[in-house]
C-alpha cells in the first residue's frame, strides 16, 4: 500500500509513464488504485512520429502491470517521510 | 499456394537424383535453370569447359544478385521510408487480410495474373508439354547458341536489345512488390499469364511464348556479360528472373514425367533445386508477411503485370516505358491516409462509451476494495504528506514578514532543502532568532533587551514529568557483557575503568535504524491522543508515551560514561547525516532535563564530531590540483557540515536559550576545560555553538523584560551565577584570543595556501561566487567575535580589538579597494562593523 499512497500524492502533477513496450506518456496524473492502474489527462507521447495511432488520444487508463517507470519531478517527492513510511510498512510486514 | 508447397517439398528428393541425370551439370547447383539449360545443351554439342566456366559466373552473380536485391527492397518495404511504414502499422495488415487470400489463394478466381497454380498447370496440360520443352529447347538452343557463347553473347544482346530493353523496362513497375513478395502466389503469375493468355487465342501463342522465355535468356545473358552493372541495376533484373525462374519451375515439374524429353528437360530439373534455395531460403511466413505488408500495391501491381500481357507477344514492339513509380506514391499516401482517418474515426466510435454512472460504478468498486482497518497506517506517507503540505502552505502563508536580518544570509543556509521543509518551520526560526540576537545585542548595546520570545518552541515540548533514566542500559550487546567484568576486575576509578572500543559502522547504522522505529512509534503514539474528557485514557496514554521515551533515550545512550569511547556513542550516532536528522525529531520529544543533560554530553565531546574533527578543509586556489576522492571527500565533509550546522544547531540553539545563565556558564567551562577552545572555534558548528552561549549569557546579564508565557524563566540573573560567568568567559577568552585572527576562514585559506595558490587566493581570481560564499563564512566568525565584544570587560575589549587589528584594517582596505566586487565589499563593511558596533565603533570611523 505504501506505494499506492505515494502515488495518491502525485494526483493532479504532471508525470510520464514509460511503459514495457517504451512507450512513453506524460500527462497529468488522475488518478491511481490499488493496482497501480493509472489515469492520465492531456496525454503527449514522447514519440509521436513512432507511435502516430497515440495522436488522436487525448487520455489514457494504463493497465499497472504493463508500467515500466514512471517519471516525476523530485520536489514532488518527501523523501525523509518516504524513508519513515518505508520503515513503518517494514514493521507491519515483520509483525 | 499448397501446389507451390508441394512443389517446394518436392524438390529434395529430386536433389539427390539430380547427380545421375546429369552429372556434369550437378555442379551448376547455384545458377538458374537457363544456365544448366544452357549448359545441357554445349555438353550435348561437345562445347569445351568455358561456357561451364562463364555460365558458372553468370550464375553466381545471379545468386548474389537475388540476395542484394532482396535486401534493398527490405529497405524499401520495411525501412525508413515512412509512410511505408505506417501503412504496416496501420490498417494494411488486419483491413486487407481477408480480401488477401481470395487473391492469392483463390484459384477459381478468373483473372489470369492472378490465378497462380492452376493458371499455370492450365496451360501445360492443355499444351503438349513436348512441345512445349521442345520449343524451349530446340528452337531457343538454336537461337541462342551463338548467344551463349561467351564473346558472342554482346552480339546476341544487341540483336535482342529490344525485346531485352522491354523486359528491363516492364519489371521495373512489379519489382518492388517482388522483393516483398518473392512467392509466386501474386506477383510472379503474370508474365505466365500474359504467355498463356496469349498461347490459345492465336496460333502465335507458342511462338510469344518462347519468345519471352527467349528474353528470358537474352535477360540472363545480359545479366551474365554485365554482370557487375547487374549489381548496380539492383533488385530489377533478379526479379524478373526469379519470376521466370519460378515459372519455369513449374513447367519442368510436367516435363520429367515425359520419358523422352528427359535430356532436355533435365537441366530444367536441375535448375529447380538451384533456384529453389532462394525461395525457402525467406521462408513462407516471412515471404507472406512481406506480402501482407505489401498488400496496398498489389491492386496497383496487377495492373502493370496485365499489361504486360501484350507485350510477349509483341517482344520487338517498343514497349511503353515505365509509368514511374510517382503515381503509385501518391496513391499509396493517399491509401495510408484514408486508413489513417479510418482508424481515427473507428476509434472515435468507442468514445464516451462508458457513461459517468459506469465510471463512478467502477469507482466504487475500487473505493470499496481500498477499504483497510487502519487507513492511517496503510496510507502513511499520503496522510502524512498532505498534513505537512497542509502545515507548510499555512506557515508560508503566516511567515511571510518583512523581517530580513542580513546576518541571516549569513546564518541562516540550506533552509530551502526537502528536509528544510519538513523541519524548517524551527529550523529557519531558530537559525534566524541567533543571528537577531546578535545583532540586537550589537545594535543597542546600553539598552536592555527583550528575550528573544521562545514561545512558539517552548510550548512546543510541554512539561512532562521526568523520567527516570538512570541506569541507561546500552542497547548494543557487545561491551554490555564486559562492562561489569571490568569494573571488578579494576581497582582503578570507575570513571577511567571503562574503555571500549568506539561504535563500528554498521553498529552505529543499526541503532540509528532501531531509533527511527522508537520515534516513529512514539510519534504515531502521539498522533493517537485520547479525547482530552477521558482522563483515565489520557493517563494510561501518557504512561505509555513515557515508557516510549525512556526506550529512546536508554538507545540514545547519552547515560554512557563520559570517556566510555572515543567518539561518545552518542556522538557516533551524530556523526551520519541520518543520525543528524533524527535530532530536532527527537529534541520535541525529550523532556527539558534530558536535553540538557544531552546537550551537556554534547558541548563536553564536541571535538569528537566528526564535523569539528575533521572539519572541512579550506578551499585551495586550483580545485583541479585534487584527486578525485579528495574531492569526494571534501564534498562528503562540506555536506556533513552543512547538515549538521542545518539540523543540529538550531536545536542545540533551542535547548540553549531554555538554560539559565548559571548552565551557560557551566557549558562554556566544560568546553573551555575539555577541549581546545580554538580548535573547536575555528569550525563553523564551533562558531555557531559558542555564538549561542555567548549571546545567550549576554541577553540573560540585561536583565530581561518578563516574558508572559514563561514567567519561571525571566527571572533576573543571581549575582553568584553573573560572577561565575564573567569568570568563565575571562578563562575562555584568555584561551582563545591568542588565536583569534586564525579563526577566520579566509586567513585559514591564506595559511593554507602556497605557492602561486598563495597569491590566486588574495586576488580576485577565485569566482564571485565563492568569494561571497566565503565571505559569508567570514560573517559567522565576525558575529562570533562580535558577540565576544558585547560580553568583554572594557580592558578585555582592548586586547579583543589589538588581537583583531590587522584583520579589521585588512578587511576595510579590501572593502575600500575599487577591484572588489561591490556585493562582497558590502559585505565585508557589514561584517566588520558588526563587530565594532558592538564596540561601540564603526568602519567608517578609520582612517
Amino acid at each position: 500500500m505504501l506505494i499506492f499512497s505515494f502515488f495518491k500524492t502525485l494526483t493532479d502533477q504532471v508525470i510520464t509513464v514509460e511503459l514495457k513496450n517504451d512507450l512513453s506518456i506524460t500527462g497529468t496524473l488522475k488518478s491511481v488504485d490499488q493496482f497501480l492502474n493509472i489515469r492520465l489527462d492531456n496525454i503527449s507521447v514522447e514519440d509521436p512520429e513512432r507511435h502516430p495511432h497515440m495522436m488522436a488520444v487525448k487520455n489514457t487508463f494504463i493497465r499497472g502491470s504493463v508500467v515500466r517507470y514512471v517519471r516525476m519531478s523530485a520536489k514532488s517527492v518527501d523523501t525523509t517521510l518516504l524513508e519513515d513510511a518505508t520503515r513503518r510498512e517494514a514493521k507491519e510486514g515483520k509483525k | 499456394m499448397s501446389g507451390f508447397f508441394g512443389f517446394d517439398a518436392a524438390l529434395p528428393e529430386r536433389r539427390p537424383g539430380q547427380p545421375g541425370g546429369g552429372g556434369e551439370s550437378a555442379r551448376h547447383q547455384f545458377s538458374g535453370f537457363q544456365a544448366s539449360n544452357t549448359d545441357e545443351t554445349f555438353a550435348l554439342s561437345g562445347a569445351g569447359e568455358e561456357e561451364d566456366l562463364a555460365v558458372y559466373t553468370w550464375g553466381e552473380g545471379m545468386g548474389g544478385g537475388l540476395l542484394e536485391g532482396g535486401d534493398e527492397l527490405n529497405d524499401e518495404t520495411f525501412g525508413d521510408v515512412g509512410e511505408i511504414s505506417n501503412t504496416f502499422q496501420f490498417s494494411s495488415q488486419p483491413a486487407q487480410q481477408p480480401a488477401k487470400p481470395s487473391y492469392g489463394h483463390n484459384q477459381s478466381t478468373g483473372r489470369g495474373p492472378i490465378a497462380s497454380t492452376q493458371s499455370r498447370y492450365k496451360p501445360k496440360v492443355a499444351a503438349d508439354p513436348f512441345a512445349f520443352s521442345e520449343d524451349d529447347f530446340y528452337s531457343r538452343p538454336a537461337a541462342k547458341k551463338p548467344a551463349a557463347k561467351g564473346p558472342s553473347r554482346p552480339k546476341a544482346q544487341t540483336a535482342q536489345s529490344g525485346s531485352v530493353e522491354g523486359l528491363w523496362n516492364k519489371p521495373a513497375l512489379p519489382s518492388p512488390a517482388w522483393g516483398t513478395a518473392p512467392s509466386s502466389m501474386s506477383k510472379p503469375t503474370p508474365p505466365p499469364a500474359a504467355s498463356y493468355s496469349a498461347y490459345p487465342s492465336a496460333p502465335s501463342g507458342p511462338p510469344g511464348h518462347i519468345k519471352t522465355l527467349e528474353e528470358i535468356e537474352a535477360e540472363m545473358s545480359q545479366l551474365d556479360v554485365t554482370g557487375p552493372s547487374a549489381k548496380s541495376l539492383t533488385g530489377q533484373p533478379k526479379v524478373l528472373s526469379l519470376e521466370e525462374i519460378e515459372k519455369q519451375m513449374m513447367e519442368s515439374m510436367e516435363p520429367p514425367r515425359q520419358p523422352t524429353p528427359q535430356q532436355y528437360v533435365a537441366p530444367p530439373r536441375e535448375a529447380t533445386p538451384t533456384t529453389v534455395p532462394g525461395l525457402p531460403g525467406s521462408g513462407y511466413g516471412t515471404q507472406k508477411a512481406l506480402l501482407d505488408s505489401m498488400f496496398p500495391e498489389l491492386g496497383q501491381g496487377s495492373i502493370p503485370t496485365q499489361r504486360a500481357g501484350p507485350f510477349p507477344p509483341g517482344p520487338e514492339g517498343v514497349p511503353p516505358p515505365p509509368s514511374g513509380p510517382s503515381p503509385d506514391e501518391i496513391a499509396r499516401m493517399e491509401a495510408i491516409h484514408n486508413r489513417i482517418s479510418a482508424k481515427i474515426e473507428s476509434m472515435a466510435q468507442h468514445n464516451n462509451l462508458m457513461g459517468s454512472s459506469d465510471k463512478d460504478f467502477i469507482t466504487r468498486i475500487q473505493l470499496s476494495q481500498l477499504a483497510t482497518a487502519d487507513p492511517y497506517t496503510s496510507d502513511f506517507y499520503a496522510q502524512v504528506f498532505s498534513a505537512l503540505k497542509r502545515s507548510r502552505i499555512a506557515a508560508e502563508g503566516q511567515g511571510e514578514g518583512p523581517t530580513v536580518v542580513p546576518v541571516a544570509a549569513g546564518l541562516g543556509l540550506g533552509v530551502g532543502g526537502p528536509v528544510g521543509n519538513r523541519f524548517g518551520k524551527m529550523g529557519s526560526n531558530t537559525m534566524q532568532k541567533l543571528s537577531t540576537q546578535v545583532k540586537k545585542l550589537v545594535e543597542n548595546r546600553a539598552q536592555h533587551q527583550k528575550v528573544m520570545n521562545t514561545a512558539a518552541l517552548q510550548g512546543a515540548l510541554g512539561r512532562v514529568t521526568r523520567g527516570n533514566a538512570a541506569a541507561p542500559r546500552p542497547v548494543l550487546a557487545i561491551p554490555t557483557s564486559n562492562k561489569p567484568e571490568h569494573r571488578a576486575a579494576s581497582h582503578l576509578n570507575e570513571q577511567t575503568g571503562i574503555h571500549r572500543a568506539a561504535l563500528t559502522r554498521k553498529q552505529i547504522m543499526f541503532a540509528l535504524e532501531e531509533l527511527y522505529d522508537a520515534v516513529l512509534e512514539l510519534e504515531q503514539m502521539r498522533r493517537e491522543a485520547p479525547p482530552p474528557t477521558a482522563m483515565e485514557e489520557i493517563e494510561v496514554w501518557h504512561a505509555r508515551c513515557q515508557a516510549r521515551v525512556d526506550n529512546i533515550w536508554r538507545r540514545l545512550m547519552v547515560m554512557e560514561p563520559l570517556d566510555v569511547s572515543n567518539p561518545h556513542p552518542f556522538i557516533s550516532l551524530l556523526n551520519p547525516i541520518k543520525g543528524q536528522r533524527l535530532f530536532p525529531r527527537l529534541l520535541r520529544h525529550l523532556p527539558h532535563n534530558q536535553s540538557i543533560t544531552m546537550l551537556s554530553l554534547l558541548i563536553a565531546t564536541y571535538p569528537q564530531l566528526d564535523v569539528v574533527a575533521r572539519a572541512p578543509p579550506p578551499p585551495v586556489a586550483d580545485a583541479s590540483l585534487l584527486t578525485k576522492a579528495d574531492r569526494l571527500d571534501r564534498a562528503k565533509r562540506e555536506a556533513e557540515t552543512d547538515n549538521f550546522l542545518h539540523c543540529i544547531i538550531p536545536g542545540v540553539d533551542m535547548i540553549i536559550n531554555r538554560c539559565g545563565l548559571g548552565l551557560v556558564a557551566g557549558m562554556l567551562a566544560i568546553s573551555a576545560q575539555r577541549s581546545e577552545v580554538w580548535k573547536v572555534a575555528s569550525t563553523r558548528p564551533g562558531v555557531a555553538l559558542y555564538t549561542a552561549l555567548l549571546s545567550k549569557a549576554q541577553s540573560l546579564i540585561r536583565a530581561p523584560a518578563p516574558d508572559p508565557l514563561n514567567p519561571q524563566q525571566s527571572h533576573s540573573p543571581d549575582p553568584a551565577e553573573i560572577d561565575q560567568w564573567s569568570k568563565t568567559f575571562t578563562y575562555f577568552l584568555h584561551v582563545l584570543l591568542p588565536h583569534l585572527p586564525e579563526l577566520f576562514p579566509s586567513s585559514v585559506a591564506q595559511k593554507a595556501a602556497f605557492g602561486p595558490g598563495a597569491y590566486l587566493l588574495g586576488g580576485d581570481s577565485i569566482g564571485e561566487r565563492e568569494a561571497v560564499e566565503m565571505e559569508r563564512r567570514e560573517a559567522e566568525v565576525w558575529g562570533f567575535a562580535a558577540a565576544l565584544a558585547v560580553n568583554a570587560a572594557e580592558e578585555e575589549q582592548t586586547s579583543l580589538v589589538a588581537a583583531l587589528r590587522e584583520k579589521i584594517l585588512h578587511t576595510v582596505q579590501a572593502a575600500r579597494n575599487p577591484a572588489t566586487g561591490p556585493i562582497r565589499s558590502e559585505i565585508k563593511l557589514r561584517n566588520v562593523n558588526m563587530f565594532l558596533n558592538g564596540l561601540g565603533l564603526d568602519a567608517a570611523m578609520i582612517e
